[in-house]
């Protein structure tokens, strides 16, 4: 029994697939929800997550392409479903692609519009403006404190280095400075003081700085800190005045009032922010479009597969289908579907099963009737072949339908190998068939329901006497009707029951007329003595011619009636060995230049076995055939007979054969279906019964005896005797 | 601080293999390197770096964008499979502009220090100086007998990870922003 699907192929894998694939994409989605709120975590997580749809991509690509190569080489294949399924993903496709592309479509016009109208001139405007209205104000207090720093250094001039780092920490406190270093040549710190509890290293000037500083210029700057505060720098130096004094240099750092620095720095920091995002304005629309593009890729591309997994899913159990039915179509009933689907699916694969079951049951069925109905044929004929009767069966178009072997034999042709030819046709090729058909063919066109007849036929070997019966079935032979005819060859039933009835004449005739015969005869006689003393002259003379005649044909009546007895007589064979040829040397002995008008030859095989008979019986079949060859060729000069011995090994059997030719006028062909017959002669002082009785030996011998006229010009009459043997041939025999 | 370094790592690695296929052009590279010995277990690389920036990040400093470079060095030993680190040294410096003052501050991450250049020439020659030499220190004393199996690695890659993300999608999909350089190596007994 053919099943289909096994446990493990029924189980939704590709579903289990699309589930788990639908899962990691809507987790990925939700990090990326939560962490769009963060834009750290967000960035964070953003290239794991583009990763994980880049290699969601390429698996779905590649499961796509495997399916897709897969489908397509069924496709060519013409694998059972493999239309349907190509149809499904055909429309699940265009199903997904046409509202994906929609959404596609507003979702780019939106990001590239939408995106546009997030920045405003006025807003950047007002940004800047801001930010310069901060640099104004800074550069304000910059230029201030310059001034402040560059007059403190002049102040610085005039005090003695001794007294510097008090004045330095008077004037700190005056201008509230964070820090004010005096820096003499080679970056030497003069003096310094801070305002930090702390006592730290002042920081001098750094060398691009010195360098930009120039006698009563001073340089200045606003610098951010690390701590996210603001501080301005103040370098102020001044000429020396006294010959030989070093260079100093006053650097004042000064704190930015806290609440300017944090407005200043907030300015600061949304217009740097809103620069970078108008700056990144299209790299942030192109990564949009990218990620949209990503996504919607994804979402066709899972489509696409689901699609292809559904289809597939669909279209299994008609695929099953298609190949139980083909299965089916191929002869083998014993498919089964599993049905694990209780939908209409599954309701046509039961139907589909239930139907297989019932067409296998009548298979079987089928099958054993055929097979009951093989046997019935079989038997049917072999009762046939069996049956000594020909039996032919013909449909209602005289095409032959069946015919047993002893048909063929009967009709003399191979009628078994002619089956479904019209019998017209096959009388073209056996004359006894055209015979047979012809002497019936008026009741089969009639198409009589029943009849019988006698069919008489000739052959080569002489006439056949066909008793044939025939019944016509009209329901018969695939609605065409068929005759049904058998027929018996009676020939030889008939031959029999005249041979028997001439026996009985011949009984009869030998019982009634001999015994009258003596008495007549006996009579004659006794006038012809009596009277024969008395008469004298014509009366005498009378009286003599008339007895003699009586004697004579008293004696005739009791030769014939003689042979009658003979043939008659029930045979009583002394059966002995016998040696034929040297009872055909004897009896044409006797024939031998009888009357110098014939001459009897002899041609024997010395191989010729002895065979098993009457030696008397023999005789006289001998003398029958000679006395009969002789007797035709009578007005024929130069009258030649020829006796012909041979030992044969045929399939047959063994047996010898005896042939006396003639080369006389031959037999009548009227005569010679009857030849053997009591009474049949074309000769004026035959008896009629010389054949008949020879016969009648040869059978009392188990042989055969044919008759036949040679070819012309080659002689007259043909005598075959066939008689078989129990051994074999002997090897020394001296030559005739 | 590791662990966030390995992820940005990571992250750098898994978007190189996501764009592949793009080839980027060198943006800042060590163009040569040398050491000299400190003392006995102090190794000094100098980088020869070249921070000729390209246009896009230019255009990205002057709007704002933070730019964050990152100099690695390190005594490798190499094995028939992989290499063993024997000692490492990472810089990392930020440049960014300062619209207040109009100045560029150049930030040294590793170390905490804050300069303000007033070009950026002077900026990226500060950034080249303050990345151009790490201090490879408690060296074992069999560094020296090792000499010539041992190798010194450097290299100056751009933080991809630091740059705001559409730069990273923009600059990464066009390839014209390097995002890593590969480790130009010599043998420790070189010099």
């Amino acid at each position: 029994m053919t099943q289909y699907v096994s446990g493990l192929r029924g189980f939704p894998w590709g579903l289990l697939g699309i589930g788990l694939l639908f899962v990691l994409l809507l987790t990925s989605l939700v990090v990326m929800g939560n962490a769009a709120q963060d834009q750290a975590r967000f960035e964070q997580l953003f290239l794991w997550l583009l990763v994980f749809h880049a290699a969601v991509l390429v698996v779905l690509g590649g499961l796509i392409v495997f399916q897709l190569v897969r489908m397509a080489i069924q496709y060519r294949r013409g694998v059972p479903g493999s239309r349907l399924t190509l149809r499904l993903v055909a429309v699940f496709m265009l199903v997904a692609v046409l509202p994906v592309s929609v959404v596609y479509y507003f979702s780019f016009k939106f990001l590239n519009e939408g995106v546009d109208s997030w920045f405003d001139v006025r807003v950047e405007s007002a940004l800047e403006d801001a930010l310069e209205l901060s640099r104004s104000s800074l550069d304000l207090r910059v230029r201030q404190l310059a001034t402040e720093t560059q007059e403190l250094m002049a102040e610085l001039e005039g005090i003695p280095e001794g007294l510097v780092p008090l004045a330095l920490n008077d004037y700190r406190r005056q201008v509230g400075a964070q820090e004010l270093t005096l820096v003499g040549s080679n970056n030497r710190i003069i003096a310094s003081s801070t305002d930090s509890p702390i006592r730290r290293l002042p920081t001098p000037p750094d060398s691009d700085v010195l360098m930009r500083v120039r006698p009563e210029q001073p340089y200045s700057r606003l610098e951010p800190r690390a701590d996210g505060s603001l501080i301005i720098r103040v370098v102020a130096t001044t000429s020396s005045r006294r010959p030989g004094s070093e260079n100093r240099i006053l650097q004042g750092i000064y704190p930015v009032d806290p609440r300017m620095s944090a407005l200043s720095l907030r300015v600061q920091d949304a217009f740097a922010d809103y620069r970078e995002f108008a700056y990144l304005r299209g790299p942030m629309i192109q990564g949009f479009v990218f990620t949209l593009s990503l996504a919607l890729a994804i979402s066709l591309m899972a489509a696409l597969w689901a699609g292809l997994l559904v289809a597939r899913r669909m279209v299994r159990p008609i695929s099953d289908l298609v190949q139980g039915t083909r299965m089916v179509a191929q002869g083998d009933y014993s498919t089964r579907l599993a049905v694990q689907r209780a939908d209409e699916l599954g309701f046509l694969v039961q139907s589909f099963n239930t139907m297989t079951r019932t067409l296998n049951e009548a298979r079987d069925e089928a099958e054993r009737n055929r097979r009951l109905l093989d046997a019935e044929r079989a038997y049917l004929e072999s009762v046939l072949q069996h049956l000594r009767s020909g039996v032919l069966a013909l449909d209602g178009s005289l095409r032959l339908r069946t015919a047993n072997a002893a048909a063929s034999e009967i009709l003399e042709c191979d009628l078994q190998g002619g089956r479904t030819r019209v019998m017209s046709e096959l009388g073209a090729d056996c004359p006894l068939v055209a015979q047979f058909f012809e002497a019936i063919s008026d009741a089969l066109v009639r198409q009589e329901e029943e009849w019988s007849r006698q069919v008489v036929v000739f052959t080569r070997t002489g006439r056949k006497v066909l008793m044939t019966r025939a019944v016509w079935l009209p329901t018969s032979g695939s609605g065409r009707g068929l005759h049904a005819i058998v027929f018996d060859d009676m020939t030889e039933f008939l031959k029999a029951q005249r041979d028997a009835a001439w026996g009985e004449v011949a009984r009869r005739l030998a019982h009634e007329i001999k015994n009258p015969l003596t008495p007549i005869q006996l009579s004659a006689e006794r006038l012809s003595r009596r009277l024969g003393k008395v008469l004298e002259g014509a009366d005498r003379e009378v009286l003599d011619r008339a007895t003699g005649t009586i004697v004579q044909q008293v004696e005739a009546m009791k030769t014939l009636v003689n042979a009658f007895r003979d043939y008659a007589q029930a045979p009583q064979l002394e059966r002995a060995a016998v040696n034929l040829n040297q009872l055909i040397r004897d009896v044409c002995e006797l024939y031998r230049d009888q009357d110098g008008r014939s001459r009897v030859d002899v041609t024997l095989d010395p191989a010729l076995p002895p065979i098993h008979g009457d030696a008397g019986r023999l005789r006289q079949l001998l003398h029958n055939l000679i006395k009969n060859a002789l007797e035709a060729g009578a007005d024929t000069d130069g009258m030649e007979v020829h006796v012909v011995t041979a030992y044969l090994d045929d399939p047959a059997g063994p047996h010898i054969e005896l042939r006396v030719t003639d080369t006389g006028p031959g037999i009548k062909p009227e005569f010679l279906e009857r030849i053997f017959e009591p009474y049949t002669t074309d000769k004026p002082r035959g008896t009629g019964l010389g054949l008949a009785v020879a016969q009648k030996i040869v059978e009392e011998h188990g042989g055969l005896i044919e008759c036949h006229n040679a070819e012309p010009g080659r002689g007259g009459a043909v005598f075959r005797i066939r008689i078989p043997v129990e051994h074999g041939p002997v090897v020394h025999e001296e030559s005739a | 601080m590791v662990a966030r370094a390995t992820a940005r790592a990571w992250s750098c690695a898994a978007f190189c293999l996501l764009l592949a296929w793009a080839v980027p052009a060198t943006a800042v590279e060590v163009r040569d390197a040398n050491h000299l010995w400190l003392d006995e277990d102090t190794l000094l690389v100098r980088l020869d770096i070249d921070m000729r920036l390209p246009a896009v990040l230019e255009d990205a400093l002057a709007n704002g964008v933070t730019l964050e470079f990152e100099a690695d060095a390190r005594l490798e030993r190499s094995r028939r499979v992989g290499r063993d680190t024997l000692a490492a040294e990472t810089r990392r410096v930020q440049l960014q502009y300062f619209a207040l003052n109009r100045y560029y501050v150049v930030n040294t991450v590793t170390d905490e220090r804050m300069d303000l250049k007033p070009t950026l020439g002077d900026a990226l020659d500060l950034v080249a100086r303050r990345l151009g030499r790490l201090r490879l220190a408690d060296l074992p004393p069999a560094v020296h007998a090792q000499s010539e199996e041992l190798e010194l690695a450097a290299r100056l890659v751009l933080v991809y990870s630091a740059l705001p993300l559409p730069l990273q999608l923009d600059a990464g999909l066009r390839g014209d922003l390097t995002t890593r350089q590969e480790w130009l190596r010599w043998p420790l007994g070189k010099y």
